[in-house]
Order: structure tokens, then C-alpha cells, then sequence
């Protein structure tokens, strides 16, 4: 039974934050490069994530290693910006070959719908296969229970969708498929004052619910 | 609106972010948004799933390079056996198990479960074909294949040095299973 093991976390600050030092357990990934020099900040004035600058940032929750795994929160699609989720996301050294870096589903306002990308290193350049697309997707629409979630590893089972639309599913059987790695948050073109993520959850998706009470009344009375 | 099949072409772009983009040719430009596309590695073909309207499906089926499967997915190759072989082997995926009285739903579970035994740069070049041995290819590409094929599951037992593209391909065909995309069942 899945288990939320983050969140929602409204992030709510005193003054602006970057969010690996907001919480420890958000971890900036992919290379810091020029195309990648994007910062995402928790900001005081709104409470919720932005990026400071317009360019790139993907970070990764690493507070509990995941298999199965499920990130959801509220964003705000804007075109020409893109913010998204991450599945399995893992860092990359920059030029290892062939490395599975996960996958990312935006919420892509400007070709209006969710796309979802698988995301390599063949040869040491990074690439996004699109290997699924769905929904509808506006200008300037927020969209709350927006969620990308992985199980299994033969195939990767990929859902996603919002409070809207959805879910839909993807099989992934691809020989790149992404088998570990962590949930994260993408944030592709950002201005300042534009897309936005906020109220973001982590879920386990292969916990083991603790047992409950009818269990422990079972015992009870099977003692008496 | 339907839910078709297709084999079809992918092509890599760099897109207006900067990205090395890999996309199924055509769709974006039919506003095709529904789509679910399992690609051969990196070699520039998928077998893609999409909704589509009469319209998009005929613009679409209009290229050359793409090959729709019938509506009905449990109808049997027949006498289109020739076409069907051709399209395969054309796209470098063997054809050997196709017969007339092969149902279309089979074949696609054949193709996707080809399409997991994939390398990171493209096989087919530089003269491999699906006739090419294990022997002839680099130590690199062999160990690739090798490991995608046990990551899906797939036996590698019998295969040698000898032993062709064709044949290590075709080991996938006797595992592939059913799956369910965009709510279809193959």
C-alpha cells in the first residue's frame, strides 16, 4: 500500500531559499552546465518553487531511497516554460555513456499537453525520447494532483496525469529503461515570475502498510 | 477520434530549448496529442500508438515510411503476407516467424518485445544487417545486446559467434507477452 513519505510540503518560508538548502534532502542534479544553471528557490512572497533565472534546473528528493515511487503537487503551466516531474532520476557525471538519467513529464502549455520523455546519455549526450503524450494543457492553467509515478522494473509501469485528466499509463520495455534513481522537480525555461510548483508529495509506492487494528483485534481476541 | 498502430519513423531534432530531442516524425505537426511510442532503442523507428481522427490517420499513412496496422487486430496477415514480410525486414525486424495466419495483435507483441533488445548508438550501420553475426560486431555491441536481453528476460542460450542479428532478435518472439496500450489490449 503506498505510504507518503514527504509533504505536502507548502514551503513556506521567511526569505527566498534555494531548495537544497531549504531542505537538505532536495539534491540538484544533471550537469551545471550554461543550458543547466538554473537555480529553483523557495520563495517568500508566494510560497512555492521557482527558478531564479531562465534556464534549467531539475533537483531530486533523496530523503528515502525508492523503487516504486509517485511525486504529485500543484504547478502552473505557462508557455514557453515548462515545469514537470521526475521519475527515477538519477545525477549524471557529464559524459558517462549510455547513463539512464529517468524520465520527466512536463505540463507543456506551449504544444498543449503532457509529455513524457525518457532521459539518456548515449555516447555521453544527453537525449529526451518522447515516449508518451496526453491531456490538454492551457496557458497560464494551474493544475493541482499533478502526479508522475513508476513502479516495477520489466516493464516500468508509468502513470501520470492530474485532478483533471488522467491517469494515463505507459509501459516502458525499453532497453534504457529507468530501473532505480529518484522522484524530483523540473523547472526548463523559467522566468522569475512565471511557472510555479507548490505543495509537493512523495509517495512510496511499494511500503508495506504497517498492521492496523483489525489485526491486532484479531490477536486480541483469539488471546482472550 | 480511434486509437490506431503504426510502425514509424522517429527522427532526433535539437529542439528550441537545446535539447537532443528523439520524436515521432510527423505527429506533431497532424496535432496528434494522445500517442504512446515504443522505440527501437536508438535506431529511428517505434512502434507508436496514437488517437487519432480519419483525417490525421490518412495524412499520416500518406508517407512512405509509415505502415498502419489494421483496425481490426485479429485478423490474420493472409494475403498480405508479402507486404507484411517486406515491411519488416525493410526496418531491419526480422520476419521469419510472420505467417498468413499470423494475427496482427501477435506481431505487434513480437515487435515490441524486439524492441527491448536494443544498443545505444544504432546497430544497423555501417553495413550490419539483421544477417550480420554476433562475430562481426564489436565486443561493445555485443555485450549490449546481451545484457538488454537478459534485463527483459529473454533466453540467450544457443547463441555463438555464428549465430546472426536475425537469430538473437528472434529470441524475444517466444517471450513476448501481452500488454495494454492506450487501453487496448496487444
Amino acid at each position: 500500500m503506498p505510504v507518503k513519505v514527504y509533504g505536502p510540503d507548502a514551503f513556506t518560508v521567511g526569505a527566498d531559499v534555494n531548495l537544497n538548502t531549504y531542505d537538505a534532502n532536495w539534491e540538484k542534479v544533471l550537469p551545471a552546465d550554461a543550458s543547466w544553471a538554473g537555480v529553483v528557490q523557495a520563495k517568500a512572497a508566494t510560497d512555492d518553487l521557482r527558478a531564479t533565472n531562465a534556464s534549467a534546473a531539475s533537483y531530486r528528493w533523496n530523503g528515502q531511497t525508492l523503487v516504486g515511487q509517485k511525486i504529485l503537487g500543484k504547478l502552473l503551466a505557462g508557455a514557453g516554460d515548462y515545469p514537470g516531474f521526475h521519475a527515477r532520476l538519477t545525477p549524471t557525471p557529464g559524459g558517462g555513456a549510455n547513463r539512464v538519467l529517468g524520465y520527466l513529464a512536463e505540463w507543456q502549455a506551449t504544444e498543449n499537453l503532457i509529455q513524457i520523455y525518457r532521459i539518456t546519455e548515449p555516447g555521453g549526450v544527453l537525449t529526451y525520447a518522447t515516449i508518451a503524450s496526453a491531456g490538454v494543457v492551457g496557458n497560464g492553467s494551474t493544475y493541482t494532483g499533478a502526479y508522475l509515478r513508476a513502479t516495477g522494473t520489466n516493464p516500468v509501469h508509468l502513470e501520470y496525469g492530474d485532478n483533471t485528466q488522467g491517469p494515463f499509463t505507459f509501459d516502458d520495455s525499453n532497453a534504457a529503461r529507468a530501473v532505480s534513481g529518484q522522484p524530483g522537480v523540473s523547472f526548463s525555461d523559467a522566468l522569475p515570475i512565471s511557472i510555479w510548483i507548490d505543495d509537493v508529495e512523495v509517495w512510496d509506492e511499494d511500503a508495506i502498510a504497517p498492521v492496523g487494528n483489525p489485526w491486532r483485534l484479531a490477536i486480541q481476541q483469539r488471546a482472550g | 477520434m480511434a486509437i490506431r498502430f503504426y510502425l514509424a519513423p522517429m527522427e532526433t531534432i535539437v529542439d528550441g530549448r537545446g535539447r537532443r530531442l528523439t520524436r515521432v516524425k510527423y505527429i506533431g505537426a497532424l496535432g496528434i496529442s494522445l500517442t504512446s511510442v515504443n522505440d527501437y532503442g536508438n535506431e529511428p523507428l517505434c512502434f507508436l500508438g496514437a488517437d487519432v481522427t480519419p483525417a490525421q490517420h490518412a495524412a499520416l499513412t500518406a508517407n512512405a515510411d509509415v505502415s498502419p496496422f489494421p483496425v481490426d487486430l485479429d485478423s490474420t496477415v493472409g494475403a498480405n503476407l508479402a507486404t507484411v514480410q517486406q515491411a519488416l525486414e525493410s526496418r531491419n525486424l526480422p520476419a521469419d516467424d510472420v505467417t498468413v495466419n499470423t494475427p496482427y495483435r501477435i506481431m505487434m507483441r513480437w515487435i515490441i518485445a524486439i524492441f527491448s533488445i536494443t544498443t545505444a548508438q544504432p546497430l544497423f550501420s555501417g553495413g550490419v544487417t539483421l544477417d550480420t553475426t554476433l562475430g562481426q560486431l564489436t565486443v561493445a555491441q555485443r555485450q549490449e545486446l546481451q545484457a538488454a536481453a537478459q534485463s527483459a528476460g529473454y533466453s540467450t542460450a544457443g547463441l555463438t559467434l555464428q549465430s546472426t542479428i536475425r537469430e538473437a532478435l528472434r529470441k524475444a518472439v517466444g517471450s513476448a507477452g501481452e500488454r495494454t496500450i492506450l487501453g487496448v489490449v496487444v
